[in-house]
Parts: structure tokens; sequence; C-alpha cells
């Protein structure tokens, strides 16, 4: 085994990296709208004309108009801060709390991880989306409401994951080492095992990202986005199922915008699981 | 065979050779005299009673196939005599003797008589057999018998919209045979009636097929048979009355009406809806009691313009509270949009735009509150979204609360101090088509207004005027006291602005030739009783 991983470790460079790259500038792209948004945006994303709805891409309106005349460019442009602050900040929250929970059900063991893990596997039991539904559905449609339901839909597979490693880690010679030393649990989670379980969760955070942006899409495209009349692009799609066959570009243009980001952010997690833990490949 | 029929059979199978496959099939289905219906809403139920011809509106379309009723409504809402043929209300509006058809069977054989008659309309009277349309059935105290031809229905109270009741839906007279037969509970699968269809199969949920009646007393029905189909996506159905797999459509959404425009073989039918939509005006909150800040919120929304571009001219602005085709629906203004007059009835009011363009009175903005379901009323979201838009322009701040469908009804009828919202989208279709029902349920004073609304006055509405004529158009002797007060409240309601009113949708379905008779009510139904093929 140790020759495999050499082998492994002696992979060029340069084309491990070009799914990294690529992400990467999608993402730094999207984030520069996300922060610019209104300031780059051809138009108002909210300002209407009754009289030039439904217009295919034209050249003052490279995407069209809307079904109440709005600029589709401009609304998906500024439209990018709220699902990719959605992304984000589910992301993080998700993080803090399966890392929390994942590494004391998998650090102390016995019942405290019969408890938690017990927890965990029930709400495994329900697919991610309907969880979201329920508790977006409960909480109402507001950015917070969509951020309290794919954190809470992305807790349970992450916390699974850290606890896994951290059951593996705390086996580990240097782990004993620490506690005949007598140093105390906070300190040997926080210094010695969570850094080294740091490269598989952030790997898998990454690639979570990509889901989240569809599930805060297909929450949006279900009713439960945000308020009208604010653009978010799955509240988009799915204000324009009805025109499908009328005015596909209403469709088309979110459809990109998702598909992007979704793109960016597996090319991303992608790319980071090649560099940093390269024995996971394949 | 003989020698012609071989002949044309030759003739017409050299005939298909040449066609395209399509028009084969649509000649092959002509040739049957079925027709089908492909229907948005699935039929489930089929009787009068617990839960009135589930769901709505497809079981009460096929319930206008399958049973008769004492009045029937024409193309317009005017009630004509159907099982009976002639009716007469008392002077003090607390009976109606009617003279009832002879020799009416159902479709079981079993006589349409008067006791069968009475039998339906103290079953109806049952709350526990019958749960809904309680408003029309609670005035009727019972019905007596005269004669085998004449039967007198009583009401508690003076009660001017008992024709409306009988020509209702719920009014469908069932077989008292069958319903011993089959009970209470089996009733709705198994149907008898005296229409002039009847149930061939049915398949609650799917299909429905029904064929002609041979016994019908009226004209002979105009098809060998009908099927009711449910096919949910709108794009489906328009794709099947393209293809001739079904010859009749529903609820053809306005943005799809184009894509049937250039078939010559395919008829669009439409028809103004009896919901006037409208945001309901909170009028508890101390900035929208004033009536020229509820004027000038009228003002400011181009409502033609909505119907026109959102709805593709599919929908009309309003001149009353009350629909077009309501009974007693008088004209009685006209929407205006003119925003330099909005913005100086609100000046008048007191108003003065801030720093940010927002109007403010005393410090306080004039930020409303928008409530508006998803999907529930036709483009709701939009609209609502054009509203907002609109009122910005004369600096009213609306913001949108957008709510999920089946949560919407308990957020706008809610107890005075839970009311969150300003101004809440509502449209009350009056499935009686009276527009004294219709005007009562939106704007006759509530007992208390600090409890729920008793009916849909959700914006607590107040006029002793309006209640007054109210009670006369509900009351008064003569016809035309009573059509004449109607009017005269409708006018005191637009006057006063309860509503910032929006449009009046059509209903629209389409038929495919040859089928021809195809009508929509303006309640919605699509109406094949007078339907043919040739």
């Amino acid at each position: 085994m140790p020759e495999a991983v050499a082998r492994r470790r002696r992979r060029p460079a340069g084309r491990i990296n070009l799914f990294l790259w690529l992400g990467a500038t999608l993402l730094a792209a999207f984030a520069v709208l996300a922060v610019l948004g209104e300031r780059v945006a051809p138009y108002d994303p909210t300002t209407q004309d009754l009289f030039a709805m439904l217009e295919g891409p034209t050249a003052a309106h490279l995407f069209g108009t809307d079904n109440v005349g709005r600029d589709i460019l401009s609304r998906i442009i500024v439209g990018t801060r709220f699902t990719l602050s959605i992304a984000l900040a589910s992301m993080f929250f998700a993080g803090i709390g399966g890392i929390a929970l994942g590494s004391i059900a998998g650090y102390f063991g016995g019942v405290t991880d019969r408890v938690v893990t017990g927890i965990i596997d029930l709400l495994l039991t329900v697919p991610n989306i309907v969880l979201a539904i329920a508790i977006a559905a409960a909480a109402g449609s507001s950015a917070t409401g969509l951020t309290i339901a794919i954190t809470a839909s992305f807790i349970p597979p992450l916390a699974r994951l850290v606890r896994g490693r951290v059951i593996e880690l705390r086996e580990e010679d240097f782990i004993a080492a620490a506690i005949t030393v007598g140093m105390g649990h906070t300190r040997i989670l926080l210094r010695h095992i969570l850094p080294n379980a740091a490269t598989v969760i952030i790997i898998e955070l990454s690639l979570n990202a990509g889901q989240a942006v569809l599930i805060g899409s297909a929450l949006g495209f279900l009713g439960l986005g945000v308020q009208p009349p604010a653009p978010e692009w799955g509240t988009m799609l799915g204000a324009s199922r009805e025109y499908l066959t009328v005015a596909p570009h209403l469709v088309i243009a979110p459809g990109i915008a998702i598909s992007l980001l979704v793109l960016a952010f597996n090319a991303f997690g992608d790319g980071l699981r090649d560099v940093f833990d390269p024995a996971s490949r394949n | 065979m003989k020698r012609r029929q071989f002949l044309t059979g030759a003739a017409g199978a050299a005939l298909i050779s040449t066609l395209p496959t399509g028009a084969i099939r649509a000649w092959a289905q002509s040739a049957s005299g079925v027709i089908t219906f492909g229907q948005s809403t699935a039929v489930l139920t089929l009787d009068p009673a617990h839960g009135a011809f589930t769901g709505y509106p497809g079981g009460y379309e096929a319930s206008l196939l399958l049973f008769d009723r004492l009045l029937d409504f024409d193309a317009d809402m005017k009630i004509v005599p159907q099982l009976a043929e002639s009716f007469a209300m008392s002077e003090d509006l607390k009976s109606c003797e009617l003279k009832l058809r002879a020799g009416v069977t159902f479709h079981d054989g079993t006589p349409c008589d008067a006791a069968a008659i009475k039998f339906n309309i103290e079953r109806m009277m049952n709350k526990d057999i019958n749960t809904t349309n309680r408003p029309l059935w609670n005035p009727i105290a019972g019905a007596d018998i005269v004669d085998d031809k004449t039967l007198v229905i009583r009401t508690s109270a003076p009660f001017a919209q008992l024709p409306n009741t009988l020509a209702h839906g719920s009014g469908a007279i069932v077989s008292p045979a069958a319903i011993q037969k089959s009970g209470e509970a089996g009733f709705a699968q198994n149907p008898v009636g005296a229409g002039p269809y009847m149930v061939e199969a049915f398949n609650a949920g799917q299909e429905l097929k029904l064929k002609a009646f041979d016994g019908y007393w009226g004209d002979k029905p105009g098809a060998s048979g009908v099927v009711f189909k449910f096919i949910a996506e709108p794009a489906t159905r328009i794709n099947a009355i393209t293809t001739g797999a079904v010859d009749v459509i529903d609820s053809v959404p306005v943005q799809l009406v184009g894509q049937l425009g250039g078939n010559a073989d395919v008829e669009v039918v439409r028809k103004p809806g009896l919901r006037p939509i409208g945001l309901a005006i909170n009028l508890t909150r101390p900035a929208l009691a004033d009536v020229k800040v509820r004027k000038a919120l009228n003002l400011a929304v181009p409502v033609a313009t909505i119907a026109e571009k959102v709805f593709f001219g599919y929908a009309k602005a309003p001149d009353s509270p009350l629909a077009f085709d309501a009974i007693g629906h008088k004209t009685v203004g006209e929407t205006v949009f003119d925003q330099a007059q909005a913005k100086s009835l609100l000046a008048e009011a007191g108003y003065k735009a801030g720093s940010d363009g927002i109007l403010e009175k005393d410090g306080k903005k004039l930020t409303l509150s928008l409530y508006v379901p998803e999907g529930l009323f036709p483009g709701d979201v939009a609209v609502a979204e054009i509203v907002a838009a609109s009122l910005k322009q004369v600096g009213v701040d609306a913001q949108i609360t957008k709510i999920e469908k089946g949560a919407y009804w308990d957020h706008l009828r809610q107890d005075k101090a839970n009311l969150a919202w300003d101004l809440g989208m509502f449209g009350f279709n009056p499935s009686n088509a009276s527009g004294t029902y219709h005007l009562a349920s939106l704007f006759k004073s509530n007992a208390d207004d600090n409890t729920k609304p008793d009916v849909w006055n959700i914006g607590r509405y107040r006029n002793a005027e309006v209640d007054a004529l109210l009670e006369k158009a509900d009351s008064a002797p003569e016809e035309a006291a009573r059509m004449d007060a109607l009017g005269k409240a409708q006018e005191l309601v637009w006057a006063d602005a309860p509503y910032l009113w929006l449009q009046i949708n059509e209903n629209v379905s389409a038929v495919r030739k040859p089928v021809s008779g195809v009508t929509v009510m303006p309640i919605v139904f699509t109406n094949l009783r007078a339907a043919r093929k040739a």
C-alpha cells in the first residue's frame, strides 16, 4: 500500500488543479456579481414595463424581459447575491452544527454517541429536500427561513461524516499520548482531532454548497423563496413555468445561472479533494 | 352487408388513405358520436350532498349532464324552468309554488314525481347529509305536496334567492330509489339522476363515461355519449385538443390561448366570470379609514392595462363591485387610471413626500402590507407586483407578503387583533349568481368587528345605508324594488371604495370541430348539456 500512495502523490499537479481553477474562477465571478449587484446590472431589477413584457433576447435586453416586463439579465445578476449568500451561510452554520454534533458523538462515544447518532439517523431517514420544505413552510418564506431549512437538512450527513473521522482519529497514538499527558477533552478535540479532520470537512462542505444552491432554488421554485418583487433564481423559474411554451427564454436564463453556480461549487470541491486528499480519488 | 353500405365503406377507406393521421383520428372519433372532455379537475364524487360534486368545478360540470334540477340558469345566468314547468314566489317571499313536469323518470326507471322532489328538498335541508352550500339551503323550512303536479317550498324568513338555490348545482334531483339501494355513502359513486345522460362507467379521479339516456323527457341528447377525462397539465390539455384526442378542454391559461389561434379546427369559447378580483382594504387601519386614500389607491393602478397585458385581453376592468353577469349587476362607475389625481387626493388627505419619496403624515410612513396567495387567483403574484410598483409611483410603499395558498384564507379571515394585512387579494364567486348574495357576503356589516367576520367582510366595511338596502334587496316583494335597492347598494359601495378593484377574469375553454353547442357559464363551468357531435 505505501507504494500505491506514493504513486498517486507523484501525479502531475497541473491536471489536478484544472477543476480547482475552473471552480474558483467561476465562484470568483459570481462573488463579484453578488457584491456589485445593482451597480453592474443594466437595469433596475424591479422596474416594470407592461408594454415590453415577455420579449425575447434583444440588444437592449440580452436575456429578454419577464411576465411584467422586467429585464431578466438584471434580475439574474442581482439574484446572485441572494443565492450565493444563502448557500454560504447555510454551509457555515451546517459546518458548525455538524462538527459539534459529530465530534461530540465520535469522541465521547458510549451513551452520548448512541443518543446523537440516533437523532441523526432519524433525521437522515427524511430526504433533505422534504425536511427543507417542512422547515421552510414553518419558518415562512424569507432568507432566514431558507437558511435554516438548508442548514438543518445538511447537518445530519455532515455530523455522520465528522463522527466517522473523529472515531478513526481518536484511536491514533498521538491522541493516546495527549490523553496520557493529561490534556483536557476540549483541547484534544480542538488542537489535535479537528485540524486532522479539517480537509474532509472542507471538501464535503464545498461539495454540499452546490447541493445547497439546488435546494434553495427548488424551494424558491415551490414558492418558498423570497418575497416578491425581489429577484431569486428558483422563484424566477417557478414564475416562468406557465410561459414555458410561449416564452422559453424566461426559463433558460435562471436555468443557466443555477447550473453554472452548482457546477462551480462542484468543480471547486472536486479540485480541493484532488489536491488535499489524493487517496480518495476514484 | 348491403351494397350501399359496402360502397360507402369502400369510398371512406379510399378517402382515409389520402388523409393525414390527425384527420383520421378526428374522423374516427366523430363517427362514434362520443364527445370527450379533457377537464382540468377530476370528477371525484357525484352527489349534491356530502360535499357536493367534488372536485370543483369538474364534478359540477358532470352533474349538469347527469342530473336535472327544478330550475336552471341559461347562458346569461337568467333563471329558467327545467323539471318545474313554472314557478311563482309568494307575495311575502316565504314560499315558492312549483308546477312539476309530468311523466319524468330517473335513469333507473323510477318516477321523478312530487314525492321524489320532496324527498330531495328534505335531504338537502338535513345538515348532517348536506354539509356544504349551507347558506343556500339554511333558509328552507320544508316542502309540501299540494297535488301530484304541484309542490310548495317554504322558507323560515323572506328569501328572494330561493329560485337561485333551486337552480344551483346543489339543487340536482337524485333518485330516492338509488339512495335506498346504494345508501347515503355509496350514492356518490353510483349516481342516478333524471338528466339527459346516464352513467356508463365511473372511475373516480380519472374518467367518467356517460351515455345518452333514451327516456329523457326533453330534447334528445346531442351525442351518444360524453367522456370526462382528467388532464391536469394545461399544456397537455392543449396538445390533446390539437391532436384531436379530446373534443373539449377547459381552463385554457390565457398565455397559451395564442397557441390555439392558428388552428382552424379549434374554437375558443370565453365568458367573463362572476368573480371580481380585488384587494380588500383593511378599514381598521387609521390611514385606510380615509376614503380619499382609498380612492387614491384605486386611481394609482392601471387596471385596464393589467387586463390587456397580463391577461392578454381575457379580463376586464370592473364597473361595479359585482361582476357583469351577476344577477342585479348595475354599471355604477368606471376604473380610472390617473396617478396625478391620486397624488393630489393623497396630498388633500395630508400626506407629504418624505426624503425617500414615500409619503408620510405626522411622521408615519404610508407603508402597506399587501398579502397575496400564490396560484389561487389568475396571475396573482404578477398582479400584486404590478400593484406594488404602481403604488410606489404615487409614493405609497406596498410590501408584498406571499402566502402559501393552503394557509391563505386563514390569514384573510382573522379577528381584528390578528389582521396582519393592509391590502389582501380576494375574489368571491357567487355560485348561485345572485348579486345580493355576493354583496351581502362581502359588505354587510359584521355583527362584531372584533371577532372573525361573519362571512367575507374581511376589511370590516360598515355602512348602515348599505345594510338597509341589502335587507330590502333580499325581502322587498317586487322584483324591480329588489333590483333597485341592489343597484343603489352597488353605487354606495363603489363610492366608499372598500376595495382596490382589480380585474374580472374570463373563463376560457376550447372546442374542436365538429362539436358545437358547448357554453362556458359565468360560474366557471364548461357546460356540455347542449353539446352536439355531428
